[in-house]
């Protein structure tokens, strides 16, 4: 896959459509690709922020186990996701808990990591696993190497034993940093780490 | 929002994507204005079910808190 559709298909997934509808965006320079990917997540995550806003507020007088619970059954992945780097990294923390983990994956795949950076972190790390099996069962490489960038090194690095070796070349591919593959063979055991290609392993 | 084209969306864009044709670039400017538009709607739904979940007492302070 060439950068450009890999860059394709990120923008594809952010806006909710299929990657071939984009199909004349190929001869368009990855950087211009990236930096349309960065200004449509920045407007989409910016729309509406007063009343997300306003939710994330209201949702300092409600218990933990209900806005668990409101947001599976009412606001679903993607406005929980949006909503996610609004609220108290400490609630969003126990909130997520709470959360079985093919919802999270919902989450992850709608999420901006950077937005939500505190609370990935404090994630405990039997949880991100479990969200990174279920990831790498759809065998969503884009978001997987989304939280590459944001996960603590333990947590990556248990990460790591549940997905594939099929699936190491596709999240490699999919890493926004060129250096964070050489990070995430550095993490590798050696003979997983023989799986990646040449050109990808460095 | 009334500039429906990419770049009253966007502001200004990528040299590569000022560079596509204008039905391209429509394109994009569509998909982006859907995905706002399923989002507004998906919060306006579920700022009213979510009611329905809180405790009546509390409903007055979240209505007031979330400006319904």
């Amino acid at each position: 896959m060439s950068s450009a559709d890999t860059e394709i298909r990120k923008i594809a997934r952010v806006l909710g459509v299929p990657p071939e509808r984009f199909g004349y965006l190929r001869d368009v320079p990855e950087a211009d690709l990236r930096r349309l990917r960065d200004q449509v997540t920045t407007t989409l995550f910016d729309a509406h922020l007063d009343v997300l806003e306003r939710m994330a507020g209201a949702s300092k007088l409600l218990p933990n186990p209900l806005l668990a619970k409101l947001a599976e059954k009412v606001f679903g992945p993607l406005l929980a996701a949006r909503i996610a780097g609004l609220v108290d990294i400490g609630k969003g923390v126990d909130i997520a808990k709470r959360l079985p983990p093919a919802f999270l994956a919902d989450v992850a795949a709608e999420l901006d990591p950077r937005r939500a950076a505190g609370i990935i972190a404090g994630l405990p790390e039997p949880v991100v696993v479990k969200v990174a099996d279920e990831l790498a069962r759809r065998e969503d490489w884009i978001t997987i190497a989304r939280f590459v960038d944001t996960l603590p090194e333990s947590a990556i690095v248990a990460s790591l034993d549940v997905i594939p070796d099929h699936g190491l070349p596709q999240v490699a591919e999919m890493l926004d940093d060129p250096a964070r593959v050489a990070y995430i063979v550095d993490l590798l055991p050696g003979h997983r780490a023989d799986t990646l290609p040449d050109d990808l392993a460095g | 929002m009334s500039d429906r084209s990419l770049a009253g969306q966007l502001g200004s864009l990528p040299e590569g994507i000022e560079a596509l044709p204008a039905e391209h670039q429509q394109d994009l400017a569509d998909a982006l204005r859907d995905a706002r538009r399923k989002q507004g709607a998906a919060l306006a739904k579920a700022g009213n079910d979510a009611l329905q979940y809180v405790p009546a007492l509390l409903r007055p302070a979240i209505r007031k808190a979330v400006g319904l």
